[in-house]
């Protein structure tokens, strides 16, 4: 029961209030607007409030510059210029080197015996003769076998020694193997007992495969020799030089060595190269009708403690003077170069069956050359630049900077048409080799990045195409000691110089807001060593960590830079009967306030908006349904020759809107294009100096009428 | 003024009456036949003698109900309640519901309700009793003039806006009593009849919650802009707030025993039959109510600065002193600060009630409940209530209820009063009729009796 009392009171309720609820929307509000009309006239105070410049920018982004400017700084940038990197060594060469082959035409010492025997009584005293000795053969002294010759010089020695009773006169007699008489001897007396030595010239003679040496005696008188007592010859052919000759059996090795880099005062003067990559590319010749095979040793030049060596062959040449040659490549990569020590340790040998050798072909028979290039890994040693002038290097290096590394907040678009009068950078040098640097003509410079490389573009030299001022030079700052024209960098040594970079600053924000792809270029000339005992390696640099802070310090057009900022925003997101009827409600509405300008800038803002989303790329300016205010002027300070401010000045400025205008921020969104108009303020010629103590105060109030009951 | 005015008119209606009529009711009449209990006409208002005044042994069922604001009527909530289900409802009807709150009187309301069991019957000629058990609830809320004028007249042609008497507060509770009726009657016809009641409830807390402004003046706002030479924004406000926590997946004994409170009832009441005129002097709702863990919350705002950023900025400061003691801290939000225990004051409901026959078969009532102040703070009331009997049983009865800002009420009903059987509808329409009405109660019961 006690229920059913509930449920009956409710259900009166709800049938009294049911019966009472309208049918549609506009009844029930009608219902409600049953009231006399209202009219809420609200006038509020909303802020009186400072809006320091660097509002508008990037808070945890700006700085203040030794002068006192506003600072935005650009995200630190580190310049590597490589110097390591860029020690070659090219065109090294081997000191010369010939071998010549006079071993070939030179015949080792060589004699053989002859004895004549007396007869048993009676033997006829005439004509006794010996029995010719077996054939006497020459060689070289390498012991290549003479197979006939023409002898340029040589002498043979004659010794004869008469045993017997009785003097005889004894001949002699030297025939190769055609018979021809190689040498001549004169028929001599020779006593009994007594030993007779002489020689003859074998100057011309020539020879063909072997020498048999005859000998006779005749006894004087009629003394008849023992039976069985002899005369001795004795013949020696001492080492003799040919005018020509054909060996047989050919294999004449030799070995030579040569400091092959004595001349190269370049690498003399380092005590050890480490090389990154190189080689030394030897050619060797042979003039000789004989393959040379041939194996080179370079002493001083190794790699994990092992020397450098290779072979190489070289084919026989024809013979007539003219030369065959091979080459052999060294490898370099990993080596460690000792110039003082570098030796060239030749071993060569012509091996062949026959060869017909002539002056023409020994004579610098073998040639040696050698030329390399080595891209330094290490440098030890006193690396003095006037006598090694690899130490004098041109360097480049960049960075690229985009619009990323920087935020100027909403003097972005200000900045593109005005010009930048400060840029301080505090840059960081440091050496990181153990050994004095120099740079030269050294200058931090602006380039284009090529988009194809990724890199800045160069010209046809291959040099960076450098941004160039209203006089067509190339734009750059020149990096260097305080009031020096190069830097000096001491070994392993940190220094901090400041620069004024307003010049490249301001053409590097301009291209990357303009969003091209722009390089900070460092270019110049590095010397390394002064001489003195250092080191460097292929990964050392002169590293710059460039530190640069914009200050605002720009120079505007006295028409002043006008951008335009177009924003989707969120609107108040209110269904469209609400804000039909809030608008409908909104009789006024407005923002006044007064504006005290502490900035050096003048302002015009004019402001159009349209309900919705107008898209990517729009211009609310444009629309013919926008909602445009009245612009809004904010009047310039008095700034001083250098664009700082000096008197801030005072404006009234409001902005009234009526209900139908407010119903276009109502919706889900809202386009809004912003035109904003900077102008110097004056008496600084456009120079406008913002500095982080700039500021504007704003006294704002809001003010609204709105609308109630019975419309 | 005009409750003044009303309250004027219910004391000379009330006390004028006997004079009206002094032989209405002949002894033969059917008014003269009409059961003592059911001659005490009733009320759309709190009546706790209503069940145990009629003398005869049965139970009773009744509940009922009064609701009252003095702005929005009948058909504006059902236009609320439209545009809240079409999601329609946003800031233009707020202007206009601002627009529709009288000026000078801010928004306001009550609420009252019961449902009630009650077992009871006479003891011997003069003494009747009656057990009962139910729920019971109080409600009032007032936004003061002086805090609504800002958001529907605006600060251009005033600049300071105070919460003034701005307050609410609702309380349900549970209870049980027991009620009696001492009948003393002298000798001779035309003697009058004398009925003293009394009667006491134990009362446990279901539902309590308030709000009020702590400062005297209800604080201030202050919005200084046009036309001022310095613009300023000043609030020195101080809101404080209780409510019975919620009792998660807590059973019906849980909530009962977070407190407890004790409401006794006296009636007076004296009674020419002959003639049918009554009198009769009600006061009930005498006691308290202990609540042993209340919430308390409170905004506590005293800043002021030039702009409204200023303000805030003020607001989220902490101000410590010297040791580091927290000497000023704004508590904005409306927070639970602590838990408190609280002893509530019962709205006290004090009525004067005088009835008479204008013939056989027309009884009329006037009745004024006296205002409540306090947190349960209730306006005058003034009801004129007529009880037409063209069947002794079967009552008709048509009325008006004045007092309150919701402008006259006009009430209607009919019942079946028997000897052993009770049924009653009776309902009302305040400040005006159907759509138009700012309010409405209604009473329903049954009741059977052997």
């Amino acid at each position: 029961m006690r229920k059913f009392h509930g449920i009956g009171l409710g259900l009166i309720s709800l049938a009294s209030i049911t019966a009472c609820q309208p049918d549609t929307i506009t009844e029930a509000r009608d219902q409600l607007g049953r009231g006399d009309p209202t009219s809420i006239d609200l006038s509020v105070p909303i802020t009186t409030d400072t809006l320091a410049i660097d509002r508008f920018l990037d808070d945890s982004s700006t700085t203040t510059t030794a002068d006192g400017l506003l600072g935005i700084p650009i995200d630190s940038q580190s310049v590597n210029v490589s110097i390591g990197d860029e020690l070659v060594f090219s065109g090294l060469n081997f000191d010369p080197f010939t071998f010549g082959y006079d071993q070939m035409l030179m015949t080792d010492e060589t004699s053989t015996t002859e004895t004549v025997v007396m007869p048993s009584p009676p033997a006829p005293l005439s004509g006794l003769a010996a029995p010719p000795v077996g054939a006497i053969t020459f060689s070289t002294p390498a012991g290549s076998s003479v197979q006939s010759a023409t002898i340029g010089s040589g002498w043979v020695v004659r010794t004869i020694t008469n045993n017997t009773v009785c003097s005889a006169t004894v001949s002699v007699t030297a025939t190769d193997s055609l018979n021809n008489a190689v040498v001549s001897f004169p028929d001599l007396l020779v006593g009994v007992g007594a030993s007779i030595v002489d020689s003859a010239d074998a100057s011309g003679s020539t020879m063909a495969n072997f020498v048999q040496i005859g000998a006779g005696a005749v006894p004087t008188g009629a003394c008849v020799p023992v039976s069985g007592s002899f005369v001795a010859v004795d013949i020696v052919f001492r080492p003799m030089t040919l005018a020509s000759v054909t060996l047989t059996g050919v294999d004449e090795p030799f070995t030579d060595s040569y400091a092959a880099l004595a001349s190269e005062s370049r690498v003399q003067a380092v005590d050890t190269i480490a090389v990154a990559s190189g080689s030394f590319t030897v050619t060797a010749q042979n003039k000789l009708p004989v393959a040379m095979d041939l194996a080179i040793q370079l002493q001083g030049v190794f790699r994990n403690g092992v020397l450098e060596s290779g072979n190489l062959t070289i084919p026989a040449a024809p013979g007539d003077g003219s030369t065959t040659s091979g080459t052999l490549v060294f490898d370099l990569t990993g080596d460690s170069i000792v110039p003082s020590q570098v030796i060239a340790l030749v071993n060569g040998s012509a091996v062949a069956a026959s060869a017909t050798i002539t002056p023409i072909v020994v004579t610098d028979a073998v040639a040696v050359s050698a030329t390399g290039d080595l891209q330094v890994e290490k440098l030890i040693g006193s690396l003095d630049p006037t006598q090694t002038p690899e130490l004098n290097v041109s360097v480049e290096d960049f960075v690229s900077i985009s619009s990323d590394d920087f935020d100027f907040g909403d003097f972005e678009d200000a900045i593109k048409d005005a010009t930048i009068n400060s840029a301080q950078a505090t840059l960081v040098a440091q050496n990181t080799a153990n050994v004095p640097m120099v740079l030269q003509n050294f200058n931090m410079s602006v380039a284009r990045i090529d988009p194809a490389t990724g890199e800045p573009q160069r010209d046809m030299s291959g040099d960076y195409i450098l941004e160039i001022d209203e006089m067509g030079n190339p734009l750059g700052v020149p990096v260097t000691d305080p009031g020096d024209t190069v830097l000096m960098m001491p070994p392993a040594s940190t220094k901090n110089l400041a620069l004024d970079l307003a010049l490249v600053a301001d053409r590097i924000v301009k291209l990357a807001l303009d969003n091209i792809d722009v390089a900070l270029v460092a270019t110049g000339d590095a010397v390394v060593g002064d001489g003195s005992q250092g080191s460097i390696q292929r990964s050392d640099a002169v590293a710059f960590a460039v530190d640069l802070v914009v200050g605002l310090d720009l120079t505007l057009p006295v028409t002043g830079v006008t951008f335009q900022l177009n924003e989707v925003e969120s609107g108040a997101e209110i269904e469209a009967d609400d804000a039909d009827d809030i608008a409908a409600r909104i009789a006024t509405a407005g923002v006044s306030s007064t504006v005290v300008n502490g900035t050096p800038f003048a302002l015009l803002l004019e402001v159009a908006f349209v309900e919705g989303s107008a898209g990517n790329d729009f211009d609310v300016f444009q629309r013919s349904d926008r909602v445009e205010l009245t612009p809004v002027t904010v009047a310039a300070p008095s700034v001083d020759a250098q664009g700082f401010v000096t008197a801030p000045t005072s404006s009234d400025v409001s902005v009234a809107l009526t209900g139908d205008q407010i119903r276009q921020l109502l919706g889900d969104s809202v386009s809004t294009s912003i035109r904003i108009t900077l102008l110097p303020g004056a008496g600084g010629g456009g120079r406008t100096a913002v500095r982080p103590t700039d500021e504007i105060m704003l006294n704002v109030s809001a003010n609204a009428r709105v609308v109630g009951g019975t419309q | 003024m005009r409750t003044r005015y009303l309250a004027v008119v219910a004391v000379v209606s009330v006390l004028g009456a006997p004079f009206l009529q002094a032989q209405a009711v002949p002894d033969d009449s059917p008014a003269a036949r009409v059961d003592a209990g059911y001659r005490r006409s009733p009320t759309l208002r709190a009546d706790p003698f209503r069940n145990v005044m009629i003398r005869h042994w049965g139970f009773t069922l009744s509940s009922g109900g009064l609701v009252a604001n003095n702005t929005l009527n009948l058909d504006d909530i059902g236009a609320i309640i439209f545009l809240a289900d079409e999601d329609s409802l946003g800031f233009g009807e707020a202007i206009d519901i601002s627009g529709l709150i009288p000026r000078g009187s801010g928004l306001n309301g009550v609420a009252e309700g019961m449902a009630r069991f009650h077992l009871g019957g006479p003891l011997g000629g003069a003494l009747a009793v009656g057990f009962s058990a139910g729920v019971n609830g109080f409600g009032s809320f007032e936004i003061d003039d002086q805090a609504v004028s800002l958001f529907r007249d605006g600060n251009a042609t005033q600049e300071q806006f105070s919460l003034g008497e701005t307050r609410g507060a609702a309380l349900a509770v549970a209870e049980y009593g027991i009620h009696g009726t001492l009948n003393l009657k002298a000798s001779g016809s035309d003697a009058p009849h004398v009925t003293l009641g009394f009667g006491g409830r134990v009362l446990k807390p279901l539902y309590y919650a308030s709000g009020n402004s702590l400062l005297p003046d209800g604080g201030s706002l202050t919005i200084t802009n046009s036309g001022s030479a310095v613009p300023s924004v000043a609030a020195r406000i101080q809101f404080e707030g209780f409510n019975t926590p919620e009792i998660p997946n807590g059973s019906a004994s849980d909530y009962l025993d977070q407190g407890s409170g004790f409401a006794a009832d006296l009636l007076a009441r004296i009674e020419w039959p002959t003639s049918g005129f009554a009198a009769e002097v009600m006061v009930a709702n005498i006691g308290s109510l202990d609540i042993d863990a209340v919430e308390r919350r409170e905004t506590n705002i005293n800043v002021s600065g030039s702009t409204f950023n200023e303000v805030f900025d003020l607001l989220q400061e902490e101000v410590l002193d010297q040791f580091g003691n927290l000497v000023k801290d704004d508590t904005l939000s409306f927070d639970v600060q602590d838990t408190v225990a609280l002893s509530i004051d019962l709205p006290k409901v004090v009525r004067i009630t005088a009835s008479a026959w204008a013939n056989s078969i027309l009884q009329i009532d006037v009745a004024a409940t006296a205002p409540v102040s306090g947190q349960f703070k209730s306006p005058l009331g003034v009801d004129v209530g007529t009880t037409w009997r063209f069947s002794r049983v079967i009552p008709l009865r048509f009325g008006v209820m004045m007092g309150g800002d919701q402008g006259i009420g006009f009430t209607g009903g009919i019942a079946v009063e028997g000897r052993n059987f009770l049924m009653q509808f009776y309902g009302g329409t305040l400040g005006g009729l159907f759509g138009k009405a700012k309010g409405g109660g209604g009473r329903f019961e049954f009741g059977v009796f052997f």
